[in-house]
């Protein structure tokens, strides 16, 4: 079961075979939005484990990002000062400190199941 | 874990994330390739490289163009400054001096107030007589002649209008002093010739040739405009 995102990834991924082209002036958008999307996934996973998983903070949370940080990015090409460098630190920190909750979760778990069972 | 309902909506949002992967390095990639630098810093850095590059060819146009005008103002080429004297010197627009004979034709002096009208023809230079004697002074190799200060070139005339002589269309009056420059001995030798153009001169005392180590012959100081001629094509230029 845990393995269903990860033939998730794989299989969007397959979409790099496919002859479809974006003007390379979207790169640095499509970055950004790649970014929030790995924090939305391990928010999603983490909010999962707590219990306390919502769709609608889940996609909301995804689209918001996305968009904010791509504002940054819009914005700080015409004032000349890289923004998007905010929605990269701000992104990437929640994507570690996720982690770390997952896996604190995850092992205080299989630790509290070892103990049921053992 | 239980109730892991929420694992397909993570799982949906993973197949999204996967493609936003491969597009942003298919992108990428192709950026690369095409060497167009998609960042502002990336194209600022490319911007500054090509200004250097330019103000660099600039200067390299700059000094090709100075060494081209000094290349044709002062030729730099011993052998091209040699053909370009030996083409002024037969053009005849420069002086030039060297060994040859001067040679002073005039009236003669044998000549009564009397004699009759064919007698006085025999006894005045004629243009006729200039033409003959400096074509066998060519002939004899000499390689510059002037007449009275005209030198004469490819399209030099000598011609009598009335009793005026004119060499290069410019009055010229006897005694017709005739500087060539070439061996000495065998122009002197051409003119001296039994039965040659000059023979009835001599006996009439009306031509006087004198050697000289070294004769300054004037250049030609006429127009030298072409209205007609033009140069064949070369087809190895």
């Amino acid at each position: 079961m845990l393995w269903l995102p990860i033939i998730g990834l794989v299989l969007g991924f397959a979409i790099y075979w496919l002859p479809i082209r974006l003007p390379p002036d979207y790169a640095s958008y499509l970055s950004l939005a790649t970014l929030a999307g790995l924090d939305s996934i391990f928010g999603g996973i983490r909010a999962g484990i707590e219990g306390k998983f919502h769709d609608d903070i889940f996609i909301s949370g995804f689209v918001a990002n996305t968009f904010l940080a791509a504002l940054l990015a819009f914005l700080g090409d015409q004032i000349g000062v890289d923004l998007f460098l905010a929605a990269v630190v701000a992104l990437g920190g929640r994507v570690f400190l996720n982690l770390s909750l997952i896996r604190r979760y995850w092992l205080t778990q299989t630790a509290m199941s070892r103990k049921r069972e053992g | 874990m239980r109730g892991k309902a929420w694992v397909w909506q993570v799982t949906a949002l993973c197949v999204i994330l996967g493609m936003l992967t491969a597009l942003s390095l298919k992108t990428q990639r192709l950026a690369i390739e095409t060497n167009e630098p998609t960042r502002p810093a990336a194209l600022r850095a490319a911007y500054r490289i090509l200004k250097t590059q330019n103000v660099e060819l600039e200067k390299e146009l700059s000094d090709y163009k100075v060494r081209l005008e000094r290349m044709v103002k002062r030729p730099q080429s011993k052998d091209f400054q040699r053909l370009f004297d030996e083409i002024k010197m037969i053009a005849g627009t420069v002086a030039v001096h060297g060994p040859g004979i001067v040679v002073v034709l005039r009236d003669s002096p044998l000549r009564t107030p009397s004699e009759s009208q064919e007698v006085v023809n025999d006894h005045i230079i004629h243009d006729y007589d200039i033409r003959g004697i400096v074509n066998d002074l060519f002939v004899a190799g000499a390689e510059a002649i002037s007449v009275n200060g005209q030198r004469l070139i490819a399209t030099s005339s000598i011609r009598c209008v009335g009793p005026v002589v004119l060499v290069n269309s410019t009055q010229v009056a006897p005694p017709f002093i005739i500087k060539v420059i070439g061996k000495p001995e065998t122009l002197e030798g051409a003119l001296k010739l039994p039965m040659g153009t000059a023979d009835a001169l001599f006996l009439l005392d009306m031509i006087e040739v004198t050697k000289e180590p070294d004769i300054v012959v004037p250049a030609y100081t006429g127009s030298t405009r072409f209205n007609f001629i033009k140069p064949v094509a070369h087809k190895t230029d």
